[in-house]
């Protein structure tokens, strides 16, 4: 790896990473997992002079329930797909997680990690879109709570500021939800060609209650189909309702001819995963 | 174990072989596939090393740093160079280059189209060559005509060591230390581009992590580190990164075939012909030939077709210059004629095995295009459906096969040299070693032949001082020349200790000295034939099973085998279903990564039925070869055994249907 040159900094504690932000501004980057960061400054697609690596500041690394499911952001991937309370409180993201590339990226990349660098070809950002995740987001000024469907604004873009740290992830949909990621890929890459995330509760009389969904690479970031969520509310899930809910989703899609083939092959497979995966779902819960 | 050094990161690498005030080279490279350059400004450029590297003086020979124009992304316009490896790259943009883009040329279908890419030629054609005897269709006695288009898109050897060098010039002596598969051929290259005379150069041999064709040929940027490392005084080494490799590295396949066959209704073949086009690449190389030769005479395989014709065009474009591929031309061949018959097949609701079996051989014979078929064809391909119970199979299974010949390049022989010092037998061969495990057949051979213990033979590497002479790994021919090299050379040792001492021992070998180098002649190309078969759902990519039915001669060595299939069965699956590069119309390489560039990983091995029968060869080794079948059977027969199922005709290559092989994880 050669990237160009940069300083490297390595805060063991919120107030030195919130200073070293306040001072370099735009021209700094927090390093948490890298397996985002690392490639493109390897590529030199980027370059950062100032690169702060939060590994050491162990109160970012934390799994808590109590009202909700609250994880810090340094949780390596694979601490998220193993760990008890997440599998327990939260199947969409324990799932999610357990489907990112392979064991050695999983054992170093993040999951706020993941969600903060918004690649759009990154999991777990439409995960939070489908679980109403909220995050806590801190500056040496103030401490702020973004919604996620506020968060993700485009490729590589979030509402973070330059001097924003993302310092808790709380879920608090976990009661009674059922979720899965449902990841396509090509043969040879773990990238997601496209992937939905769903996580469903129902009524007593087996009706949706509340359904989230995230859309993975179907757009030029993370989306959530708000449309389609308020369309399935209270409905039964057969293949009628699944194929109508499809039409709506299409919407929130933007896809395109590229090097995994055309749109129209990847409209079609997209269906039938989106209406089996809804079936799915249903059925286990 | 020897090997374990490897496995153990113990290897020695160019990259890990360092030297006092050793210089870095970066290398500035065209982000243009078609430019004009009107200014360079800095770095060594062609204003100071203006040279050419093919062994043919060929007038679209590409020059070793780009003059007033470039021609493909990736192309070599001028070098950095640094004590620090990050500041060579750092350097890069030290360098000013005003370029004017021009149109360009990324397929052969756009070069057949639009004007020249070079000036002073007419056409994007940069040669058309004739193999077999024009005839007429009214001449020959045929009911049904097929024809159809193939097309085998590019792909990037990707060993996982790069290329690499470096050249270390002292005392008057140009040492060159790179990852190859033939350091006299490498030295032969250097002398010829810098005006060297023998004893100004020695090329070294070093642990080669891969090479597939590739680390036969002679780059740009090894004649730039020399040429540096001459001019600086210093030792110059030059790594390659992996973009560069997938942007610049020489490339295989890029085949296109538009191809007839003339047949009678009982499936027999009369008459074939048609054009075989290659991509070239922006400029001509020396294998060029070597790979469209094969993919035009090799068409027609283990069947007698009486008629046979084709048309070689050796198509420019602006992309990477073509090189050898695993196979080079042969898997090319036989795809197209499988491809081929079984269409034929399907047009006479024949089955796929019976049409083979039509026109399979019950001699040796040489087709028309030129290419000497050393056994009959018939008995083995009788042989192995009998084996793999193919006709029931076929009702159950959607089976695809393939019935092929491996060319084994055997000319022109290789050299080989035993020392024998305190108690220890080490090794040499001319043709390098390459990531294969010659290793592991020279112990079992030796310690048969000398009966002594496996642990005191070794396989080191040579240099072009202490071997004068050597040929090469590539084709399929180690264990073929390499082996019958060293049981030459073993000979000789034995005999040298009868000579001595009126008999021979093991302690009589090792408690003395003796040093023997042997040239192994072979004059001509041998070649046998072997069969594939595989089956698979195209909704799991775990299902695929792959049968191969391989005639091996005498088995030197079952691990190097075993992991020939393995490994190659897995670089086969690789190219039928997923890699390749792709270009964009303004000739950009749009696969520009690892991550992108189709590679398939372990976790999609197939399962293996692997037969091996032993029809010993001619040689002294009794061996045949078996390096690129797994390229040629695989892919056609997963073709067909996926066209069953989709119903959808296979043509092109890599297949690279998001829809198949249901990739939802779970």
């Amino acid at each position: 790896m050669y990237p160009d040159k940069f300083e490297y900094f390595t805060p063991d504690n919120i107030e030195g990473l919130e200073e070293l932000l306040d001072k370099y501004k735009d021209d700094s980057k927090i390093l948490a997992g890298g397996h985002s960061l690392i490639p493109l400054l390897k590529l030199r697609l980027t370059s950062i002079p100032y690169i702060i690596d939060i590994s050491n500041i162990k109160d970012l690394s934390f799994v808590d329930c109590n009202n909700a499911l609250e994880i810090g952001p340094m949780v390596r991937t694979g601490e998220v797909a193993s760990n008890k309370i997440i599998g327990d409180k939260c199947k969409l993201l324990a799932d999610a997680a357990s489907k990112i590339a392979d064991p050695q990226v999983r054992n170093m990349g993040t999951v706020g990690g993941d969600v903060c660098e918004a690649d759009p070809r990154n999991d777990l950002p439409a995960v939070m879109l489908a679980l109403n995740a909220e995050f806590e987001v801190t500056n040496s000024k103030e401490k702020r709570t973004v919604k996620a469907e506020d968060f993700f604004k485009d490729a590589y873009t979030t509402a973070l500021e330059s001097n924003d740290i993302l310092t808790r992830i709380v879920i608090k949909n976990t009661e009674n939800y059922y979720g899965k990621y449902y990841k396509y890929t090509t043969l040879s890459s773990d990238f997601a060609v496209f992937a939905i995330a769903i996580n469903m509760s129902l009524n007593n009389n087996k009706t949706v209650k509340d359904i989230g969904i995230g859309l993975t690479n179907l757009n030029s970031t993370a989306v959530k189909p708000v449309e389609v969520e308020n369309y399935l509310k209270n409905k039964k899930i057969d293949d009628k309702v699944a194929g109508e809910a499809f039409d709506l989703l299409l919407k929130s899609c933007d896809i395109e001819d590229d090097i995994n083939g055309t749109a129209k092959n990847k409209e079609k497979i997209l269906k039938n995963i989106f209406i089996n995966g809804l079936k799915e779902i249903y059925e286990v819960l | 174990m020897y090997l374990n050094r490897f496995v153990n990161g113990e290897g020695k690498y160019v990259d890990d072989i360092k030297f006092d005030n050793m210089l870095y080279m970066s290398i500035v490279r065209s982000p243009y596939a078609h430019a004009k350059i009107k200014k360079v400004k800095g770095g060594l450029n062609s204003s100071e090393l203006k040279a050419y590297y093919t062994g043919m003086d060929h007038a679209m020979r590409e020059p070793v740093l780009a003059i007033d124009e470039v021609n493909y992304v990736g192309q070599c316009v001028a070098a950095v160079f640094s004590e620090n490896r990050y500041e060579s790259e750092d350097l890069l943009n030290s360098v000013e280059v005003d370029y004017e883009p021009l149109d360009a040329v990324s397929s052969i279908d756009d070069a057949l189209k639009k004007p020249a890419i070079h000036d002073g030629m007419k056409d994007n054609i940069l040669d058309t060559e004739d193999v077999g005897n024009k005839f007429n269709e009214k001449d020959i006695d045929y009911d049904i005509k097929v024809s159809d288009t193939l097309f085998m898109d590019r792909i990037s050897a990707n060993p996982i060591e790069t290329r690499g060098i470096i050249a270390d010039y002292k005392d008057n002596v140009l040492h060159i230390y790179a990852s190859s598969q033939s350091i006299h051929r490498l030295k032969g290259g250097i002398m010829k581009t810098l005006n060297l005379k023998d004893g100004e150069i020695v090329v070294h041999h070093v642990d080669t992590g891969g090479a597939f064709g590739l680390k036969a040929l002679i780059f740009p940027e090894y004649i730039i580190a020399a040429y540096a490392s001459m001019k600086y005084k210093k030792p110059v080494k030059w790594i390659e990164t992996r973009s560069e490799h997938l942007q610049a590295a020489h490339a295989g396949r890029g085949v296109k075939a538009d191809i007839t066959l003339y047949a009678k209704k009982d499936g027999k073949i009369n008459g074939l012909d048609g054009t075989v086009y290659l991509d070239t690449g922006a400029y001509f190389t020396d294998d060029d030939l070597v790979d469209l030769g094969n993919a035009m005479h090799e068409v027609t395989g283990p069947y007698f077709i009486e008629n046979a014709h084709l048309t070689g065009k050796y198509v420019l474009t602006n992309k990477a210059l073509n090189g050898y591929y695993r196979g080079a031309g042969k898997p090319e061949a036989s795809r197209i004629m499988e491809r081929m018959i079984d269409l034929l097949a399907d047009k006479l609701k024949m089955d796929i095995a019976d049409i083979r079996i039509k026109n399979a051989t019950e001699k040796p014979f040489k087709s028309p295009l030129g290419f000497d078929i050393n056994y009959p064809t018939k008995p083995l391909l009788e042989a192995a459906l009998k084996h793999f119970d193919y006709y029931n199979l076929s009702k159950k299974e959607k089976l695809g096969i393939s019935l092929f010949i491996l060319d084994e390049d055997t000319a022109p022989g290789e050299s080989c040299r035993i020392i024998v010092k305190n108690g220890k037998v080490t090794v040499y061969f001319g043709g390098d070693v390459s990531g294969q495990g010659h290793e592991l057949f020279v112990q079992e051979m030796l310690s048969e032949e000398f009966k002594i213990d496996k642990d005191l033979i070794s396989l080191d590497y040579d240099d072009t001082n202490t071997l004068k002479d050597g040929t090469g790994t590539w084709g399929s021919r180690s264990a073929i020349t390499h082996g019958s090299v060293l049981m030459k050379t073993a000979e000789i040792i034995k005999n040298d200790v009868i000579k001595k001492f009126g008999k021979y021992d093991k302690d009589l070998l090792l408690n003395n000295e003796f040093n023997e180098y042997y040239y192994y002649k072979i004059d001509y190309n041998a070649n046998s034939v072997n069969f594939n078969m595989v089956s698979c759902n195209v909704n799991d990519m775990n299902s695929i099973k792959i049968y191969t039915y391989y005639d091996l001669g005498k088995v030197l060595n079952l691990k190097n085998v075993l992991g020939s299939i393995h490994g190659g069965g897995l670089q086969a699956l690789g190219e039928a279903l997923s890699e390749t590069l792709r270009y964009d119309e303004d000739g950009q390489l749009i696969t520009n990564n690892i991550a992108d560039a189709g590679l398939l990983t372990a976790d999609k091995i197939p399962q293996y039925n692997i037969k091996i029968v032993e029809n010993n060869s001619e040689f002294p080794d009794k061996a045949k070869g078996i390096g690129e079948s797994t390229m040629i059977g695989i892919p056609s027969a997963l073709a067909r055994s996926i066209e069953l199922q989709t119903g959808k005709r296979v043509t092109k290559f890599p297949i690279d249907d998001l829809s198949l092989f249901n990739k939802c994880m779970e």
